[in-house]
């Protein structure tokens, strides 16, 4: 198949490819989902290095089962971000030795390190805050607002329902407005 | 007033703010893969690949020759072709006599015993009265 029929295929379509040895699909599926998950076990991990082994295994057990795949079962997507998602929480545990949901909170003290950011870096500073979140909260943040993923998506990534993606959505945006409190104006706001 | 305060307070960074803020680090791209992680993803995927397009070892065209591995084994075991002819002639000679009866086999024995006068249908490999004598010697 030609390269422009293999960037309009749908994924489902070059995973079938790929399975009956098609090389070209290979290139195509790597392109495509490799800078995703890498992407995703990013997010959770912060660590270049193990983001790439995190998103490398997972993209390994997708070509390991792509002969055994069912078209129209699930969606190669959301398949892979439950398995990178998988995969980064197993790794943050052993890193950290407790749970996602065990995080602590937020502190309202920690606002103050924001104080030491560069006037007017506004990314750096939203990065600051979404680092402060709970893990959960900036995960969600993150996939949805910054990375574009929509509620299904995180829902299936991080094996939860739409429902609890919205709360987590909606209660890390607030943890940022909090956090940000004060950075207006040195952010280049200005006031209203 | 409390309300009032507070609503200020959480305010102070709308949604607004938050969403321009969130479009900026979209604009500014997020982590991305390097060249050599995605060379090693497309290696997995070709090996992996490699391995579908194997052969299985389910394929009814696969199946190991049974038959020419016995003859195989045989033929090394006896040590070439040649050996197994004899072995071959000498079992359907077996066979043969077996089918057609022993006695029947001295109208043949002129054939290949020529230096004995009695047909190998009469011969008497252990003349009679030595048996025991054979039985004391550990024979049995």
């Amino acid at each position: 198949m030609a390269l422009d029929a293999m960037n309009e295929a749908s994924d489902e379509a070059l995973l079938e490819l790929y399975a009956q040895g098609d090389r070209a699909a290979a290139r195509a599926l790597t392109l495509r989902f490799g800078p995703l998950a890498y992407r995703l076990a990013y997010r959770y991990l912060r660590d270049a290095a193990e983001a790439e082994d995190v998103a490398q295994e997972g993209l390994l057990r997708l070509w390991k089962i792509a002969p055994e795949w069912r078209a129209g079962e699930a969606k190669v997507s959301t398949w892979l971000y439950r398995v990178v998602a998988n995969l980064a929480t197993d790794r943050l545990r052993k890193r950290r030795g407790v749970g996602l949901d065990e995080a602590p909170e937020v502190a309202d003290d920690r606002a103050s390190a924001l104080d030491e950011l560069i006037a007017r870096d506004r990314v750096a500073a939203l990065e600051a805050a979404l680092e402060q979140l709970p893990e959960r909260q900036r995960i969600a943040v993150t996939l949805r607002h910054i990375d574009g993923l929509s509620n299904p998506e995180i829902a299936a990534a991080m094996e939860t329902g739409v429902e609890a993606v919205e709360s987590l959505t909606a209660r890390g945006k607030r943890a940022l407005s909090k956090l940000l409190r004060g950075q207006r104006e040195k952010l280049g706001f200005g006031d209203d | 007033m409390t309300d009032k305060r507070m609503d200020r307070e959480t305010d102070v960074f709308d949604d607004a703010a938050l969403e321009q803020l969130f479009s900026e680090a979209r604009a500014a791209g997020g982590p991305e893969a390097e060249a050599g992680f995605l060379a090693r993803v497309l290696a997995d995927a070709e090996a992996e690949q490699a391995g579908f397009a194997r052969p299985g070892p389910a394929g009814a065209s696969d199946k190991p020759d049974v038959l020419a591995g016995i003859w195989d084994a045989l033929r090394g075991a006896f040590g070439g072709w040649a050996p197994m002819g004899g072995l071959v002639t000498a079992a359907l000679a077996g066979v043969w006599i077996g089918f057609v009866g022993a006695d029947e086999i001295g109208a043949l024995s002129p054939f290949y015993a020529s230096s004995t006068t009695e047909s190998l249908g009469t011969v008497n490999l252990l003349p009679e009265g030595d048996t025991f004598a054979f039985a004391d010697e550990g024979g049995f």
